[in-house]
């Protein structure tokens, strides 16, 4: 297929281990849920002072964007987070 | 956001629980249980992999055909997005048409492209045609009356896609997904399986042919 496979393959690992960390499943449900008024200062009050590193990791993947102080699920961020809903089922 | 993320959300919005009841907890803690399983591996790599649909876009209704077989494709798990995320038509200035496809075709890792008449799917065919590196992520699909009429003539376009997949009227979203299935998952099991023996072309150790039959019986080099 012509892919770098060791580079997708990273990279679906580095997201598995990004989900798992400190409270992201939370944030992602809690975003999923309440979203698009969510400030990331009402993160961190749910969350702790570590969702903010979690939230980073989470925008790095390209799931959560925040606009105009208000934090998103991107496209990507809902259909991962009906995947994970899936596991959950 | 597009209509189907929309709808996606809203579903999100009704399955998940209020935040700080137990339901809510339960149903964090049973994803992270099942996320931490090996099994979980194959559908993070899945739900990774990405799908540009291609065709003709030109007419509000050829239009409409590529959004329903990207929202199947979504709906059927499989992540996919029409370049006009990327590419707005009526708008002028920023990157060509030319350059979003050079950028989408890179990251995504498969190809659907439709079959379209002139105008509508000219620029992608000259695009995809004379770019081989991207042949082996192409699904071509193709009205099976108009391949019929082709299959006899090499010096026909249709030679330039090595997968060719026909269809009949309303046969094509039900291919499109049921192909891109097949392509997804195994990609996906081959990420994994290569991710799991370290093997491949760009594993440290890996040792060309040449160099692994040096000194067998019978080899000539």
């Amino acid at each position: 297929m012509g892919e770098n496979i060791k580079r997708l393959s990273v990279e679906a690992s580095n997201m598995k281990t990004i989900l798992l960390q400190n409270n992201n499943i939370d944030i992602l449900l809690y975003l999923a849920k309440y979203n698009p008024n969510v400030t990331t200062k009402e993160i961190e009050e749910k969350f702790g002072k570590d969702s903010a590193e979690g939230l980073k990791g989470l925008m790095s993947f390209n799931l959560v964007k925040e606009e105009n102080c208000n934090l998103t699920l991107t496209e990507e961020g809902i259909f991962q987070v009906e995947g994970l809903l899936t596991l959950a089922a | 956001m597009d209509g189907y993320f929309d709808e996606a959300k809203r579903v999100l919005e009704e399955k998940i629980p209020e935040f700080d009841t137990p339901e809510f907890r339960r149903m964090r803690d049973e994803i992270r249980k099942k996320l931490t399983d090996k099994e979980a591996d194959l559908l993070i790599t899945v739900r990774r992999l990405k799908i540009l649909v291609l065709g003709d876009w030109f007419t509000a209704e050829k239009k409409q055909l590529l959004s329903d077989i990207k929202n199947n494709l979504l709906k059927n798990g499989l992540y996919a997005e029409t370049i006009d995320r990327y590419y707005d038509m009526n708008k002028s200035g920023g990157l060509s048409q030319l350059q979003i496809l050079e950028t989408c075709c890179i990251n995504h890792q498969l190809i659907v492209f439709i079959d379209g008449e002139g105008k509508g799917t000219l620029t992608e065919q000259n695009y995809l045609c004379s770019n081989y590196v991207l042949h082996g992520k192409i699904l071509f699909l193709i009205d099976e009356a108009k391949f019929d009429k082709f299959k006899d003539n090499p010096s026909e376009y249709i030679r330039d896609f090595p997968t060719i997949i026909t269809y009949k009227g309303d046969e094509l979203t039900n291919k499109v997904v049921t192909y891109s299935k097949l392509r997804i998952y195994r990609l996906a099991n081959i990420i994994k399986k290569q991710e799991s023996a370290g093997a491949g072309l760009r594993s440290p150790n890996y040792e060309p042919w040449k160099e692994r039959l040096k000194g067998k019986k019978g080899y000539k080099p």
